[in-house]
């Protein structure tokens, strides 16, 4: 039933998809100055915040771990922080395809893209602690402790942008949003899709996580009893 | 211009689709797994 569920749920997925999809390529007006390569911003803006949307649930998740001491805490900081890594991941492939033909450069060390790649960084670090130590309660401790730390660099990234002098385009700003429209819609259509995207991805990955430490567990007792027998 | 939006938007889909299928195939060891261990612990 669970995994008739699963299916639904990704079958409603792919339709939203299609949709942004469609949205993207036919609703969208094309951007005058920048032309085609305008449309990744869409997936890129929608990544960017979802990543970093996932750090948050990092960082929550690991305040809800070391004052609860509870499991679920911490699988869901594990699972949230992969997913982070992966949407930050499409943000470091998609900007330097957009900046090619704009900026004439695949990289540039602007604020923003040093901050979302120490981002990036950081989280892959959390990700391989997690995989350390024999201990599982004093790995998730470290984890955790790490995990809050970790976050000091999101607002960093988010806000780089608006604090120091940056070539990077600043969309939303507070004299208003340089969009048209379609193009707000477009891309509020995104986000919403790839918050579907990663909740979906969270449940499944949350799900593996506890399965995991559920077989670990009772390979243990097994290994116990034999040991008394 | 395009090439390069249709290969960003081919990547995206590659590096989400090929994790959710690692993920969903991971699970469904596991899920055997535990199946096995939980018969091993009932005898």
């Amino acid at each position: 039933m669970k995994k008739q569920a699963n299916f639904y749920l990704l079958y409603a997925l792919c339709i939203v998809m299609l949709v942004n999809l469609y949205l993207i390529f036919n609703y969208a007006p094309l951007e005058k100055i920048m032309g085609s390569v305008q449309k990744i911003f869409y997936f890129h803006v929608a990544s960017a915040w979802i990543g970093m949307f996932a750090f948050v649930i990092v960082f929550v998740a690991s305040i809800g771990y070391l004052s609860s001491r509870n499991g679920k805490w911490n699988a869901l900081a594990l699972a949230s922080a992969e997913i982070g890594t992966l949407f930050t991941t499409v943000v470091l492939v998609t900007g330097p395809l957009w900046a090619k033909p704009i900026w004439n450069t695949w990289w540039t060390w602007d604020p923003r893209l040093m901050t979302t790649l120490v981002l990036w960084f950081m989280y892959i670090a959390y990700i391989a602690l997690q995989g350390f130590g024999s201990q599982e309660e004093s790995r998730a401790r470290f984890a955790a402790v790490y995990g809050i730390i970790a976050f000091i660099n999101v607002p960093l990234a988010f806000f780089s942008i608006r604090w120091w002098r940056t070539i990077h385009p600043v969309v939303i700003s507070s004299k208003g949003i340089g969009l048209t429209d379609e193009m707000l819609f477009t891309m509020l259509f995104s986000m919403f899709t790839f918050c579907l995207l990663y909740l979906f991805m969270l449940h499944l990955r949350y799900r593996t996580i506890c399965l995991t430490g559920e077989v670990r567990m009772i390979k243990e007792t097994l290994r116990e009893q034999r040991r008394g027998v | 211009m395009m090439i390069s939006v249709l290969f960003a938007y081919g990547l995206i889909w590659l590096i989400i689709f090929g994790y959710m299928l690692f993920v969903q195939r991971k699970q469904v060891t596991l899920e055997r797994e535990l199946e096995m261990v939980r018969e091993m612990m009932e005898k």
